[in-house]
């Protein structure tokens, strides 16, 4: 070649391709339209202006809210055991011979179920992953074509069609009864690139976050399974298409494997809890595509049931008037009409428009009664302050009932204007939309309440902590329209003086103290300063005992924190302990850290031993290795700074 | 009086979702928006959104484009680099050099790619002088080109900081390796700060 050992500026200025970039990078600040997406933007602008006008930081295309109807998330059906869904029965080791049709092994599953002995799988339920034929989530957009989810367990996929969000799960605790569960879940997900450019196609299914064993809690990568976890076809967690992967659920509550308490400890019951993707590097865009659904448990006491007798707590029946709502903030490409997702965002994805129950702004037709609605943030990236508001008069203040936080029951009904819930926390609250609307009430007159989120946030890494006015129809994620006067047989939340026996344990004396610090480091997500290595054990705790974790934050940064596999209690918030009548005086699965806090936390780990995760729910940070493994065992360590 | 303070209220909410307008209000038929005849081929929106074809040069000074030459129709992890940085560089190199050599001959099938941020410096012979300091074969391809290029080729392909102080301090740069699969229009990505072996792991993840 001519131009040879001349300097690079030299043998490739380009007067064309200079003006290009000089009118692409002109563009990037001013086309900043959310977070720091600006790389997206200067592209879409600069060598494809036919694309659009900024790619996927675009705003999405304008919609009139609340035309259509929210849906009811339909229920997983059980299956016998002679269902050709288990024609293959579903043993405790997993099944690796070769299915001669695919070359790979039948499943997925790396690991025996722990302790599956103890308790067999009594209820079977089966799902098939795969593309969610073109839906329509508004009436003015297209109908989508890049949504994943998953069917009821019929093996033609054409009948049988998957949908988004995936059926929700219902299983019961009963103590003294074995109502264990176990889940197939097939991967047909379609080979080859996925659809709108993101998605990957092996999957990880975690059920966040019942008291599974490493096998079953759905986790992104385990180095314990051995030098075949390098393998992608043996490495024992994610799985492929053409495989199946079982998910073994005992239905038990913490502290079973004590033979004196074979039911484990009713203080550790669980109720609203969802399954979603976890696969290493690619949780945000497979969450994002709709591998997401709701699990929930019934119990003694919380029965499903509102015309059960005592020592039922006759909360609003499952599913009439018990609500599972699952909600994402969205972008649709205007170019495309499509679902959107940029996989160059770092800090997290904002979206412009609500994604609920699978419509975008829907209405739900409510009668004058109380509601428990189940809610849930998808993510991927957003934090939330959830308010009623009655749109025809904005001066009301709106109070409802706030009875479960992560799925854990409050020690009783907490009465609350608003409720904050950062990417996968849950709140399962109460409307007595008969009290409120009555001559007199807090919302006299009202036809309609929104749910509204009023948390300004502008940018993926963390909320504005401003409130937004109350009363903007773009904040708001459900139109409630009140109908007429129903019988309700439900308890009133404000007589409910106790949830007992399912109160909170007692705060153990810590084995040890440990300290974390979420934090960023030369544009990497890290814990303790380094990110997510899948073969490396950060720290082991002793099974049977408890441990106190300070949690922290570099600024400016808010991070939603998870750890698999137990509930934990927040001790203190930046020194200060958590009054009872905050709703964070609750167990919790997922904390809310904001910029410069230090939070303390309590966990006890019992019955299984093996490598779960703890890492950031922002999915984007936790994509991008704000992540580690921790391991349980008999003997644990003494490592304070993991 | 009233109209004002809806106004305001207005206003101060529309931060919540920042400089979307979106609700039009008083829509009265409700019809389906038409969209341009963009492709919905995920292969073609990735290269247009993420895979300009701009002109670099290798270490062995043959002039290439990058998505004509680099990318298409190849499996390939890139990262960006320059030749005086010890800091996170030589770690991150030593770290990819190892993980080459733990995927064996499936690294074969993989291209290499390591673009400097410092082009005018790192000129084709001192990339090869680096290369020969670390003992690294021809087969991996180091690459320059001009300073604007390789700026808006890192932003295409999303090794910049939302900080534009850190983003503009390149001894700050991402420890990371893009790992695309170009027919799938798959994208994914390592921590060159990790190690070899866990690089090697997230590789074949990434390729299977």
């Amino acid at each position: 070649m001519e131009n040879k050992e001349t300097s690079p500026s030299e043998a490739l200025e380009n007067p064309e391709r200079r003006t290009v970039l000089k009118t692409g990078l002109a563009l990037g600040p001013a086309a900043a339209i959310v977070g720091s997406g600006v790389a997206g933007t200067v592209l879409a602008q600069t060598f494809n202006t036919s694309f659009g006008p900024g790619g996927v930081v675009s705003a999405s295309p304008k919609t009139q809210p609340f035309l259509e109807a929210m849906p009811i998330i339909v229920e997983l059906p059980q299956r016998p055991l002679t269902d050709p869904a288990f024609a293959l029965k579903p043993t405790i080791a997993p099944n690796r011979a070769i299915n001669p049709a695919t070359g790979i092994p039948y499943e997925g599953r790396g690991d025996p179920h722990q302790l599956r002995n103890l308790n067999e799988p009594q209820f079977f339920f089966a799902q098939h992953y795969g593309a969610v034929p073109p839906a329509s989530i508004h009436p003015q957009l297209q109908p989508q074509v890049n949504l994943w989810g998953s069917n009821l367990g019929g093996a033609d996929l054409s009948v049988d069609k998957p949908t988004t969000p995936m059926p929700t799960i219902v299983s019961r605790y009963k103590a003294g009864s074995n109502t264990a569960i176990l889940v197939r879940r097939f991967n047909n997900l379609p080979a080859g690139a996925p659809s709108g450019g993101f998605g990957k196609n092996s999957i990880s299914a975690h059920l966040h976050n019942f008291h599974s064993a490493p096998d079953s809690d759905g986790g992104p990568c385990d180095p314990t399974l051995g030098s075949l976890s390098e393998d992608p076809l043996t490495q024992g967690r994610f799985f492929f298409p053409g495989q199946y992967y079982d998910y073994y659920y005992n239905m038990k509550r913490a502290g079973f494997s004590n033979p004196a308490t074979p039911d484990g400890d009713v203080r550790e019951t669980l109720g609203t809890i969802w399954y979603h993707d976890h696969r290493e590097a690619h949780t945000a865009e497979n969450v994002y595509k709709g591998l997401a659904g709701f699990h929930i448990l019934f119990n003694e006491y919380d029965t499903g049931n509102e015309n059960d007798a005592a020592p039922a707590f006759k909360l609003p029946s499952y599913p009439a008037y018990d609500i599972p709502t699952i909600f994402a903030d969205i972008r649709i490409d205007p170019a495309t009409g499509q679902l959107a997702f940029d996989l160059l965002e770092r800090n997290g994805l904002l979206g412009d428009k609500y994604l609920v129950n699978g419509k975008v702004q829907p209405f739900f037709n409510v009668n004058k009664r109380r509601y428990r609605m189940r809610l849930l943030n998808m993510g991927p990236s957003r934090f939330h302050q959830i308010f009623l508001t009655n749109p025809d008069n904005l001066a009301q203040s709106i109070p409802f009932w706030m009875i479960a936080n992560d799925g854990n029951v409050l020690p009783k009904p907490l009465s609350l204007t608003s409720v904050k819930l950062s990417v996968a926390e849950r709140a399962d609250i109460i409307i007595d939309f008969n009290k409120l609307t009555a001559a007199g009430g807090p919302a006299a007159g009202a036809t309609r309440l929104w749910l509204e989120n009023r948390l300004n946030q502008t940018r993926g890494e963390g909320p504005d902590n401003t409130l937004a006015a109350a009363g903007n129809p773009a904040n708001v994620l459900v139109e409630y329209r009140i109908g007429a006067v129903a019988t309700d047989n439900s308890a009133d939340p404000a007589k409910i003086t106790s949830f007992a026996p399912i109160t909170l344990p007692p705060i153990e004396t810590p084995r040890i103290t440990r300290t974390f610090r979420f934090d960023r480091d030369r544009d990497n997500w890290t814990v303790n300063g380094r990110p997510l290595n899948c073969d490396e054990i950060r720290f082991t705790m002793k099974r049977g005992t408890t441990e106190l974790w300070k949690i922290s934050g570099g600024g400016p940064w808010a991070h939603p924190i998870h750890n698999h596999f137990v509930e934990g209690r927040i001790t203190k918030r930046n020194g200060a302990a958590i009054p009872t009548t905050s709703p964070e005086y609750s167990r919790k699965d997922v904390l809310w850290l904001d910029a410069n806090q230090t939070i303390e936390y309590s966990v006890k780990v019992t019955d299984y031993v093996g490598v779960y995760p703890m890492h950031c729910h922002n999915v984007i940070h936790e994509d991008h290795a704000m992540m580690l493994l921790f391991k349980i065992d008999d003997v644990g360590d003494t490592i304070t700074t993991p | 009086m009233i109209n004002l303070e809806k106004r305001k209220l207005l206003l101060g909410a529309a931060t919540v979702f920042a400089g979307a307008a979106l609700i039009t209000t008083g829509v009265k038929a409700v019809t389906r928006q038409t969209v341009s005849t963009v492709s919905q081929d995920p292969r073609e929106q990735m290269r247009v959104k993420h895979l300009p074809n701009v002109p670099l040069l290798t270490h062995n000074g043959d002039e290439v484009r990058f998505y004509d030459d680099l990318i298409k129709d190849k499996k390939v992890a890139i990262n960006f680099m320059y030749t005086v940085c010890s800091k996170i560089c030589t770690p991150s190199t030593r770290n990819i050099v190892e993980a080459r050599r733990l995927l064996g001959d499936l690294a074969k099938d993989i291209h290499f790619y390591s673009i400097s941020m410092t082009p005018q410096h790192d000129e084709p012979a001192i990339l090869r002088a680096y290369m020969k300091a670390n003992e690294i074969d021809n087969d991996w391809t180091f690459l320059t080109g001009t300073q604007k290029n390789v700026d808006f080729l890192r932003r295409a392909l999303g090794f910049t900081s939302g900080d534009p102080v850190e983003d503009a301090d390149i001894s700050r740069h991402a420890g990371m390796l893009r790992i695309i699969d170009e027919p799938m229009a798959s994208w994914g990505h390592a921590s060159t700060l990790t190690s070899g072996k866990t690089i090697a792991r997230m590789i074949r993840y990434e390729f299977t």
